[in-house]
């Protein structure tokens, strides 16, 4: 627990927080984490595979995320590797979204999109 | 893209995650997959534009992870260590390997360099400059030094027969005096020799073209080690008048001609008309004397020819193993003495020269051209030099507090003085490839944008120089490695470092160093300004003088007349009456005359002469070239008074009469000119003036470097009066491309005289620049130089200038804190300045002129003491300077006193 405490305590890297967040909806192999921060961050985050590898390794031994284990029959022929969320990786991605909302809250209340 | 296209860059990506440490990323192989997987994607959906801007982005991102990988675990280690003892951290610790605690440096190091990136910007930039220019400037005195030789190719020497009397000029050798000497001399493997011509091939393969063509004896190619990649070279013997003619081509020639086609060898080619079989063709690169393009055999006929008949050219040699040079000296000049003796009527008294082949086609003065550019080259050294030093010095005493302030928690002096090495080495190390990168780009520019305006011979090249560089780049790594220690090693002695903020003493003795430099580097930049600045005016006068006569659309070509065909001067006037004659009606020729020589191609002689009637005792020295009549018309001279000479003034035995330039009349002739008699020896006729013409000004005074201008007395005496056997053709093309003139010009010369081939022939334009192209080229490298060496020079005064500011704020505050006004005190920073300034140029005053002096061969229509070059110099320098110490004064007074005074 203590390396996810300190994670959320210094606040996640954009890009550890994008990986999360495409973790979120199921588990995924590298080329499609890739893929998928692309397209939520519409085209501005490009995660180059040695940057993205980085961070898995990271996210993994600060306890985030886990390989994912997949069955025989999934695995024919594949032999790339699935991440997933565990617990602690989604409760950090949580309390990362939850304060983003925070802010988004308090930007709305000071109609910051009212010019 | 490819499916191996991917492949490949999948192989490329895989060997540049080998930088990275694998254990802190994931498997190798699956990366690998991934990226290929992507790139595939990028290649479908965007093309080759977006797979290429995807590949660029992995490999960077590979090399920044890498990087950072790297450094992050010793970072965190680092930060805990910190965390436990912050005094421990400036010391290394105990038992760290030495290769870890280097990297630890070189990046505390660049962080320090980054944290003062103005400061670092500079000095890159002053040392990028420096390695470039040096590099640059030291790769061009190489270039153009000559031709490289191999040790056989070295004893290839030139011999030239000389006037006893001395330097007066060569005297052309002929066939006969080759037979001479080849059958005396012993010094020699043999004695072979060579001219140069153009000429025009034509045939079916791509019209009718104009080349350069060396005119060999049958042996100089044999004895110049040439062996050809087809065929054969010209055997003993072919070098005479035979039924069948043979011509060797050069490669390039074959290549773009014939497009390398080999059955070439043995087909016929016309070559100013004449069929020539082709015989073989020379290796790539193989050119001689200077480009020509290919080779065909004297066809002069050694045993018959009287003396005086042949056609002149240049001997070559190659010196025996063993021989010195100097007993081929002297046995080539008892030689010339004895045939000298042996034919009095033709020769006059003769010695004879011999030197390296290598520089005959190397302009005379070059070699001290060569000199002052290395002078040049150490100059700019120096300057740069300085600067960095300067701007080191300036950083390592702003942080000299710094390090004592480690050295007293505990740091090892080798641990601190090493960090200032490290950190001069990384500046070092950068500026010195942003420099060689610079350099090359430099090089590349030059030769395109400069040398393609200027024909250089062949061997002239504008290439880096990888040790030249090296040098440089060691030179300026030790001046920036020493600035930088030295006050490092002040600040760390024991006594010293007990004042965290102490350390005056030497901040001043280091200022009074930096005082010197500053002196040093305005002396060393004026010096180099004034020789840059007078050639850069020479270059502009050579370029918009009017030389006096327009060379565009003339064409130049000499023949000689065969003493045996054309005995007597009669019989050579009426050859040149009829040949002026036909030549004025060819088509495409608007005037056509003849004269000994071509104004601005080569050596002009000055001849002595006496006025009637005036004073005797005065010594009076004119250029006299003997002319046909419209020669002024022909080289576009204006006739100011009186007339042109006569059709019959040409001819022989008429009434000898001459025309002078303007400057002669003037200076010796009085107010009415016409109809005065001048001559050239008591026993010559008078000459009687009939016209004044304008003075014309370019004389190329040793056909190389150095040029003449302003007016000289010249005068033209009618060809009636001498008509040598040698003369040169000159035709006015009525367009402005005379070359297609050249071979009328030939098949006239042929059709009158085919004793009397028609050689050298060219634009008088391009002969022209030809002659000057050292010139052109020193000069606008020097421009070059002189302006950035100003550049740099303004960066250091101003960063010295700045620091010297700095160094005295706190006594600047004290004295507007006791009411000093600031213009006062501005002053005092200013006048300070002003007296390094002062000294600097006054120095460089003197070194200027002396630099001046020796490039004075080089100097066209400016005196070595232009007081306008010096005058703008030294304004120039003085502006910057003063600039310099006004700029960061006035920036420093803009603060509160006591802002200053806690500096």
């Amino acid at each position: 627990m203590r390396a996810g405490n300190n994670v959320s305590e210094q606040r996640l890297k954009p890009q550890w927080f994008q990986i999360l967040l495409a973790l979120a909806d199921g588990h995924k192999h590298g080329q499609g984490i890739m893929a998928e921060v692309l397209e939520q961050t519409g085209q501005s985050m490009r995660l180059w595979p040695t940057s993205l590898y980085g961070a898995l390794r990271a996210l993994l031994e600060a306890g985030l995320i886990e390989e994912h284990a997949l069955s025989k029959a999934e695995q024919l022929g594949d032999r790339r590797r699935f991440y997933a969320l565990n617990p602690q990786g989604r409760a950090v991605l949580a309390a990362e979204v939850r304060r983003k909302q925070q802010t988004i809250e308090i930007a709305l209340r000071k109609r910051v999109f009212d010019s | 893209m490819s499916g191996r296209a991917v492949a490949f860059a999948g192989w490329l990506y895989r060997q540049a995650l080998r930088l990275c440490p694998m254990h802190r990323l994931g498997d190798p192989d699956e990366m690998v997959d991934v990226f290929a997987l992507a790139l595939a994607h990028e290649a479908r959906n965007g093309g080759w534009l977006r797979s290429l801007r995807f590949c660029a982005g992995a490999f960077a991102d590979t090399f920044v992870s890498a990087l950072t990988l790297r450094w992050e675990a010793p970072l965190a280690q680092e930060r805990t260590h910190r965390r436990d003892s912050p005094i421990q951290s400036y010391r290394p610790r105990e038992r760290e390997a030495p290769l870890p605690m280097l990297w630890r440096q070189v990046r505390y190091g660049a962080q320090s360099i980054r944290r003062a990136p103005m400061h670092a910007t500079v000095a890159t930039a002053t040392i990028a400059l420096t390695v470039g220019l040096t590099a640059m400037s030291l790769s061009t005195v190489n270039g153009v030094r000559g031709p490289s030789l191999s040790e056989r190719d070295g004893r290839l020497m030139a011999v030239e027969l000389t006037t006893a009397q001395g330097a007066a000029g060569s005297v052309d050798f002929e066939a006969l005096d080759l037979r001479d000497f080849r059958s005396s001399q012993t010094s020699f493997e043999n004695l072979e020799g060579y001219f140069q011509r153009r000429v025009v091939v034509a045939d079916d393969d791509g019209g009718s073209q104009s080349v350069k063509a060396g005119v060999v004896t049958a042996g100089a190619l044999a004895l110049l080690d040439a062996a050809p990649v087809l065929g054969r070279t010209f055997r003993q013997g072919e070098d005479f008048r035979s039924s069948i003619q043979h011509v060797v081509l050069g490669h390039d020639l074959w290549q773009q001609r014939y497009g390398g086609r080999p059955n070439i060898v043995g087909q016929v080619i016309r070559i100013d008309g004449r069929p020539l079989q082709v015989l073989g063709i020379m290796p790539p690169g193989f050119r001689f004397p200077v480009d020509e393009a290919l080779w065909i055999p004297m066809d002069f006929d050694l045993p018959v020819s009287d003396r005086g008949s042949g056609r002149s050219f240049h001997a070559f040699g190659r010196l025996r193993s063993g021989v010195a040079i100097d007993a081929a000296r002297a046995e080539a000049r008892l030689i010339a003495e004895r045939i000298a003796a042996e034919n009095p009527g033709f020769h006059p008294p003769l010695s004879a020269r011999v030197f390296p082949l290598s520089q005959r086609h190397v302009p005379q003065g070059l070699t001290s051209m060569l000199l002052v550019m290395l002078t040049a080259a150490a100059g700019l050294l120096l300057i740069g030099c300085t600067n960095v030093a300067n701007l080191l010095l300036a950083r390592a005493l702003a942080r000299r507090q710094d390090a004592a302030t480690r050295f007293a928690l505990g740091a090892s002096r080798g641990f601190l003085v090493r960090q200032f090495l490290v950190e001069a080495f990384l500046l070092s190390m950068l500026g010195s490839i942003v420099g060689l990168a610079f350099a090359t780009l430099g090089c590349q520019a030059f030769e395109r944008f400069l040398i393609s305006s200027i024909s250089l011979p062949y061997w002239a090249r504008m290439e880096l120089q990888i040790p030249a560089a090296l040098a440089t780049m060691v030179v300026t790594t030790a001046v920036a490695v020493a600035a930088s220690v030295l006050p490092a090693l002040h600040a760390t002695r024991r006594q010293a470092s007990l004042f965290g903020r102490g350390g005056v003493g030497i901040a001043n003795r280091l200022g009074r160093a930096s005082a010197c430099l500053v002196t040093t580097q305005i002396a060393t930049s004026c010096a180099l300004l004034i020789a840059s600045g007078l050639l850069a005016k020479s270059l502009v006068q050579l370029r918009t003088l009017d030389p006096g006569f327009s060379a565009e659309a003339v064409v130049t070509g000499r023949f000689h007349l065969p003493v045996s065909d054309f005995p007597s001067g009669e019989r050579r006037g009426r050859f040149f009456a009829q040949l002026l004659e036909r030549a004025e009606a060819l088509p495409g020729v608007a005037s056509a005359s003849f004269a000994r020589s071509a104004p601005g191609t080569g050596p002009t002689f000055g001849w002595d002469f006496e006025v009637e009637g005036a004073q005797e005792d005065v010594q009076r020295v004119a250029d006299g070239v003997p002319v046909a009549h419209h020669y002024f018309d022909v080289m576009g001279i204006s006739l100011l008074a009186g007339r042109d000479f006569t059709e019959a003034e040409t001819r022989f035995g008429t009434e000898p009469v001459v025309i002078v330039n303007d400057y002669l009349a003037s200076r010796h002739l009085g107010e009415e000119p016409l109809g005065r008699r001048i001559r050239l020896a008591p026993e010559e006729p008078w000459l009687t003036v009939v016209g004044v013409v304008s003075n014309t000004y370019i004389g190329s005074s040793n056909g190389g470097i150095g040029m003449r201008s302003g007016p000289r007395e010249q005068m033209y005496i009618s060809w009636g009066v001498a008509p040598y056997s040698s003369a040169t053709l000159l035709l006015r093309a009525t367009t402005g491309t005379p070359t297609t003139l050249i071979p009328q010009a030939h098949a006239l010369m042929q059709a009158l005289a085919p004793q009397a081939p028609l050689f050298g022939v060219r634009g008088l334009r391009e002969e022209i620049v030809d002659s000057t192209w050292a010139f052109a080229f020193f000069a606008s490298l020097f421009t070059a130089f002189g302006f950035v060496a100003l550049v740099i020079s303004a960066i250091g005064l101003y960063g010295v200038m700045a620091f010297t500011v700095r160094q005295r704020r706190k006594e600047l505050g004290i004295r507007i804190a006791l009411g000093a006004l600031p213009n006062r005190v501005l002053r005092l920073v200013v006048g300070t300045a002003a007296w390094q300034v002062g000294a600097g140029l006054g120095l460089g005053l003197g070194l200027g002129f002396l630099l001046a002096r020796a490039l004075r061969a080089m100097l066209f229509g400016v005196g070595a003491a232009d007081p306008w070059v010096y005058v703008a110099i030294v304004l120039t320098l003085a502006t910057t300077a003063m600039l310099a110490a006004i700029i960061p004064g006035r920036d420093a007074l803009r603060d509160r006193p006591v802002e200053m005074l806690d500096a």
